[in-house]
């Protein structure tokens, strides 16, 4: 340990924080008391701590602790650079609501406190993942924090849970053999498996391995963003995991994928690489079928979470649409979208949660005139689902205008055709839900069967996404948010040149 | 944050507060206010701006900001939609009366005026899109205001309209970001290629054309102007659909301009020969589907369609004849103003009789003139507005959009542009027609039979919102000369085109003889069509719906929506590996189950038949037993047997309902309406329990009565929470992986209550208190480690 100054010892705190708490929560045993304010406590130090990572990465510092060696190239390296603190800041501000809200939303489950040591440890990993600086430490922590969520997801512990588990698990394991086939092969091809801004491999490579190493990642790392072929786990997994962990899942996890595949792009290939190698077409046609056809399936599911599940889907196909373009401007919109949709996505869930816990829908068919039970939720609902369109002043128009301008700008008309198709989709499939919920049919519903307030906590939860969301479409260019953080990390990856 | 910015923001502002008011009177007072101060504001900044000052500001907000510039053009479609919404507030103080959701629509009347504002005064593109999508979809709010069913399928109608506008408006902002760099409002360079240029000009048609009103992209106006409440209906008709003009005259004059002779000229020439057919297509699809109409207000919607014709035949011309068009740009300028003023008026007038007759419809009227003079006179004056009479501000802009076609009718060689004069002439007939006959039937002619009660005149205040407008419509046709000549003249003038055609036309044509003749001519026409129409009932005829675009857009978007269904349906049978369930998966996704999606709510849940007729079965079957037992109830005490048969009918039952359900449906559906079965089961229930009554029954027994159902239903399959022992594991494992919601857990349930299990668990609940003790300790040695380095 070189050099060990305060700065570089910050993604490891940041770490250490939330694994701090899961320890706590596992010590304070019984006392159901206590695990709000550990739980919060936990969450808001960490999201200090990542404030004061990403006030030092504005200032161009750029962390870097090395943990361990195992063999001399393959270490564990720590590093917060621009990408790294954008996903860290999107997970340290999100789990702590959604612990929050399965604060009130679970408060009738016994075994919560385990629910929320677990989904603690799981903060831990994924800020390990995006702090990770080589390959090998972003598999570690990936392989980790997945199995993991297998743990959250069958929470339930019903049929339906665990056979969605068994699907999950079953897919991500064998996502992780891609990964670690592609890491093995990159080690033969490069000796080292570290991170580099502009890429790692020699951009000359003309072996054969590079190909197969890339179609192995991005199997990998597609598994987990639900690219389409790949996706079969998501729509399963998020109506049986609890709504909170739905909410993560969605907003986090999936975009974990896309995180990875940036990673894997731009700083182990690099766009000179594969520019050459011709392949990052195919990867822009994979994804943009995936966005139409799930926003297609969307709309066909009933059950409001699945349909939200193939929303996620549909808008993580942009993400990595964007990454395919290989163009600066649009890799800033590509995380942009990611930044922006976590928030927006994860307030739906808590809308679905909320909605189940007040009146026991879960199918859209059923929401009919449920402005009238629940007026807070149903204007939030409202409001995020227009932002989830893509209607301005709302963050979700931001990252559709920059999305847009971007792939406008590397690929041309069509993947704007898709962009603009798949919005027109999303309001397809989450039309009928706001129309419902104001305007009843004729026959009224089965009016008041459990007639209870809306739980303030999870309200206040919902609240604070939506004033996020808010918040990123009326200022989205404050210094700090995601878009500075984007601007910069794309700058670094693409120009970044190694 | 000067001037403008605040205009902007201060209704926005006054929204919030508004309903932070409790009293009646100070939210009337609050909204009326706050729309004076904003006219206020734009009339003592119109002065320098009209000298030549555009008036330029900028919010934060978005990505970095929204810029806001006033020029001559902005602030007079500013001005005039302030004015509007000024006479429609003050109007909808009295009109809405006690309506619960007046405050919320007052406020979204104030945040509506925002986005007017912001659309009119942008600078650049992504403001004017951000203020027009806010425009489009916050005025939802108002077309649903009632909540009836026709307010619910308008209002549908409406969104997807604004939504596929507001679509192709972005996708054509971006592709002008993108070719010229900059989306300010200039003209693009030169080059941008003709592939693109055409893009953007047909993305920018149907994005400002759906708000415009212009045909084909129509179908929500007539649908959604009508249900609003009146005022709504104003400021809809009058000024919310003037945005789409708008937009195509900055896209017309500004962007497609280029200097002459080059060939993005003659594409701009192009462009206005295109803009011009949609325009006359527009005003005369307008005119005739507005004669047929019943109620004054779809009349009136319709005619808005109509009129917005001659705004885009203006436009387009102006376009068309490029340097030499200052005549029929100004036209169609004058005429957005012109039409502003009148089709309010007319919307209030017609909301004021249906508030005080209850009823909109023209043919039901009649004898109004008597007992609301007033609302008469407005009426009159804004009629003879629209139709042209000479010396009402509609002669004016109608007869120089007319000079306008027929200059470009000459350049153009007599192909397709004389046609389109007759059909212009045509439709202003029409239009005559259809305003004598809305004056006529309302107000002057007997009414059918007479009103029960006395109609009053409209209060007041309504009175006030509709003389408001009166005023300018007598003024502008009497002396048009200064909006005309100091201020469209030397703006036009800015954008390089000569203005000389304007003067040319106030010195030599305005009320000439030869108009005046035109005007007379066009009147007698009207007065030939609305008499021929009224005797032939021309006006009853309705044309087949398949002939609408909106039946056909309906379709489509259903179409969408099915093919989405199926694709939705063959991946839950791709994901169903096991062959014998595709089909009891992949059911045909039927019309129905699409309209559903398209509209929710209007039809109900399917209801499953097999269950209903299993369930009237066991309802059968309780009753034959209960008959049955009471026969012999006698021979016990009290009503043993009838309960005890009771139990087991309903027991029998019950598992008739599962199993059937279960079972194969055709024979389930056949056991069902079988009653010479149920009565057999009947029969069983009363012998168990008279068997139980007399010697008491083993459990095999019972069993053994459920036998009774296998011959017919097969034997009992396991219900689904349990293991399919004919199915093997690889199938098992591929259908869990595949089918999670149809698969089963097939080991863990045995294996949950194994002592392996029991085990394995409590050493994992070890290890991890173990584990996380560890954790503990690593925390503390790491905050030791931290405080340690931070003391260094």
């Amino acid at each position: 340990m070189t050099a060990v100054s305060l700065p570089s010892l910050l993604p490891l705190w940041i770490i250490a924080v939330p694994l701090a708490g899961a320890a706590l929560l596992a010590g304070v045993g019984r006392h159901r008391r206590l695990l709000g304010p550990v739980v919060l406590g936990t969450g808001g130090l960490c999201l200090g701590l990542v404030v004061v990572l990403v006030m030092t990465v504005r200032l161009g510092f750029q962390p870097e602790l090395s943990l361990m060696e195992l063999v001399p190239p393959l270490r564990f390296v720590l590093r917060a650079d621009a990408l790294g603190t954008l996903f860290a800041l999107l997970i340290a501000s999100l789990f702590p609501l959604a612990t929050a809200y399965a604060l009130r939303f679970m408060a009738d489950d016994s075994r919560l406190q385990g629910f929320l040591a677990l989904v603690l440890l799981c903060q831990a990993l994924m800020l390990g993942v995006a702090f990770a600086a080589s390959l090998i430490t972003l598999l570690a922590f990936y392989e980790l924090f997945s199995l993991i969520s297998y743990v959250l997801i069958v929470h339930e512990r019903s049929p339906r849970a665990r056979a969605a588990g068994l699907k999950y698990i079953l897919y991500i394991v064998s996502g992780g053999v891609f990964i670690l086939t592609g890491i093995i092969l990159v080690y033969f091809l490069a000796a080292d498996v570290r991170f580099v801004p502009g890429g790692l491999l020699d951009s000359g490579t003309t072996h054969p391995a590079a190909l197969v190493a890339w179609i192995c990642f991005m199997v990998g790392f597609g598994i987990k963003a639900a690219l389409m072929p790949l996706h079969g786990w998501v729509a399963d997994a998020h109506p049986a995991a609890p709504t909170p962990f739905s909410a993560l899942l969605s907003g986090i996890m999936v975009a974990a994928g896309s995180f990875g595949i940036l990673r894997v792009v731009f700083e182990t290939f690099g766009v000179e690489l594969l520019g050459r190698l011709g392949v990052m077409p195919w990867l822009a046609a994979a994804a943009g079928l995936s966005a139409l056809l799930a926003g297609a399936l969307a709309l066909g599911e009933d059950e409001f979470k699945r349909r939200l599940a193939y929303s996620t889907v549909s808008q993580m196909a942009y993400v990595v649409m964007a990454a395919a373009m290989l163009g600066e401007l649009a890799l800033v919109g590509g995380l942009v979208h990611l930044s922006h949709h976590a928030f927006i996505k994860a307030g739906l869930f808590f809308c679905a949660g909320l909605i189940v816990t007040v009146t026991g829908y879960k199918h859209v068919s059923q929401f009919d005139g449920l402005a009238q039970r629940m007026p807070a939720t149903a204007i939030l609902l409202t409001l995020l689902a227009l932002a989830m369109v893509g209607v301005p002043p709302l963050s979700g128009f931001v990252s559709k205008w920059l999305l847009g301008a971007g792939l406008m700008e590397a690929g041309g008309i069509l993947p704007l055709l898709v962009l603009l198709l798949g919005s027109l989709l999303a309001a397809a499939y989450l039309w009928p839900v706001i129309f419902r919920i104001w305007l009843p049919g004729p026959e009224p519903n089965d009016a008041a069967s459990h007639s209870e307030q809306a739980p303030g906590l999870m309200l206040s939860m919902l609240a604070a996404t939506a004033g996020i969301t808010l918040l990123l479409g009326l200022a989205a260019s404050l210094p700090g948010l995601p878009l500075e953080l984007a601007r910069m990390a794309a700058a670094a990856m693409i120009g970044g040149g190694g | 944050m000067n001037m403008l910015s605040a205009l902007v923001l201060l209704p926005l502002l006054a929204a919030c507060l508004l309903p932070i008011l409790r009293s009646r009177d100070g939210q009337n007072a609050l909204a009326v206010a706050t729309v004076v101060l904003v006219l206020v504001g734009l009339l003592s900044m119109a002065p320098a701006i009209v000298q030549g000052e555009p008036a330029s500001a900028r919010l934060p907000g978005l990505l970095g900001h929204f810029h806001f510039l006033a020029d001559p053009f902005g602030l007079v479609f500013a001005l005039v939609g302030t004015f509007v919404w000024l006479s429609a507030t003050i109007y909808a103080t009295a009109y809405l009366g006690d309506d619960p959701a007046r405050p919320r629509f007052l406020s979204i009347c104030l945040v509506l005026l925002a986005a007017n504002l912001g659309v009119f005064l942008a600078a650049d593109l992504l403001t004017l899109f951000v203020f027009f999508e806010l425009l489009g979809l916050v005025a939802v709010l108002v077309v649903v205001h009632s909540g009836s069913e026709e307010a619910r399928s308008a209002g549908i109608t409406y969104f997807w309209m604004t939504l596929a506008g507001g679509i192709a408006l972005l996708a054509a902002v971006l592709a002008v970001q993108s070719q010229a760099g900059s989306l300010a409002w200039q003209p693009l360079p030169e080059a941008v290629s003709s592939g693109w240029r055409w893009t953007i000009f047909g993305l920018m048609l149907v994005g400002f054309g759906v708000k415009a009103g212009m045909v084909p992209l129509h179908i929500w106006l007539p649908a959604a102007h009508p249900v609003a409440p009146a005022p709504a209906s104003a400021i809809l008709s009058g000024v919310i659909i003037k945005a789409g003009a708008y937009g195509l005259f900055r896209c017309m004059n500004m962007l497609m301009s280029a200097s002459p002779g080059t060939s993005a000229w003659s594409q701009a020439v192009d462009m206005g020969l295109v803009l011009t057919l949609f325009g006359i297509a527009t005003l005369v699809i307008g005119v005739v589907l507005a004669l047929g109409q019943h109620s004054a207000k779809r009349m009136l919607a319709w005619h808005s369609v109509s009129q917005m014709g001659f705004v885009i035949t203006g436009l387009g011309l102006g376009a068309f004849l490029a340097g030499d068009g200052a005549m029929a740009t100004a036209g169609g300028l004058l005429h957005v103003v012109n039409h502003a003023l009148f089709k309010s008026c007319l919307f209030l007038g017609a909301g004021a009789v249906a508030l005080r007759t209850g009823s909109a419809d023209m043919y039901r009227l009649g004898g109004l003139w008597r007992d609301m003079p007033v609302t008469f006179t407005c009426m009159l004056i804004a009629a003879a507005g629209i139709t042209g009479m000479p010396l009402f501000n509609g002669f004016v802009s109608k007869c120089m959009i007319h000079h306008g076609l027929v200059e470009a009718g000459q350049r153009e060689g007599g192909q397709v542009l004389v046609y389109a004069e007759w059909l212009y002439l045509a439709a202003c007939a029409g239009t005559a027609a259809s305003f004598i006959k809305f004056i006529g039937l309302i107000f002057l002619k007997r009414p059918r039979q007479p009103h029960p009660v006395r109609v009053r005149e409209a209060h007041p205040a309504m009175l006030v919102g509709m003389l408001l407008p009166i005023i300018p419509i007598a003024w502008l046709g009497w002396r048009p000369h200064g909006l005309l000549e100091s201020v469209f003249s030397p703006a036009l003038a800015g954008q390089g085109i000569s203005p000389q055609p304007i003067t040319y036309y106030l010195e030599h044509y305005f009320l000439s003889g030869q108009d005046l003749a035109a005007s007379v001519g066009m009147l007698g026409g009207g007065l030939v069509v609305f008499v021929a129409g009224m005797k032939f009932g021309w006006f009853t005829l309705s044309l087949p719906r398949t002939l609408g675009v909106a039946w056909w857009y309906r379709r489509m978007g259903v179409g969408m929506i099915d093919l989405c269904l199926r694709l939705a349906r063959l991946a839950a049978a791709a994901r169903a590996a096991v062959p014998e369930r595709m089909q009891t998966l992949y059911r045909k996704p039927s019309w129905r189950a699409a309209g559903r999606l398209v509209r929710p709510g209007r039809s109900k849940l399917p209801r499953d038949a097999l269950f209903e007729a299993l369930n009237r079965q066991r309802d059968r079957l309780l009753g034959t037993a209960d008959r049955l037992a009471r026969r012999d109830q006698a021979r016990y005490p009290g009503d043993a047997l009838v309960n005890s048969s009771h139990m087991f009918a309903g027991w029998l039952g019950t598992e008739l309902v599962r199993r059937g359900m279960v079972s194969h449906r055709g024979t389930a559906a056949e056991i069902a309406a079988d009653e010479t079965f149920c009565q057999k089961l009947a029969e069983r229930a009363v012998g168990l329990a008279r068997k139980q009554l007399d010697e008491g029954l083993e459990t095999v027994e019972i069993q053994q009565a459920l036998s009774e159902l296998d011959p017919v239903l097969g034997p009992d399959r396991a219900p689904s929470d349990h293991n399919w022992p004919e199915r093997r594991w690889p199938a098992e494992l591929a259908d869990m992986a595949l089918a999670p919601d149809h698969a089963h857990w097939p080991v863990s349930e045995s294996l949950a209550q194994g002592a392996l299990i029991r085990a394995v668990r409590g050493r994992v609940r070890k290890v991890a208190q173990d584990l996380s003790t560890g954790l503990l300790v690593a925390f503390l040695i790491l905050m030791l480690l931290g405080l340690f380095l931070m003391s260094q």
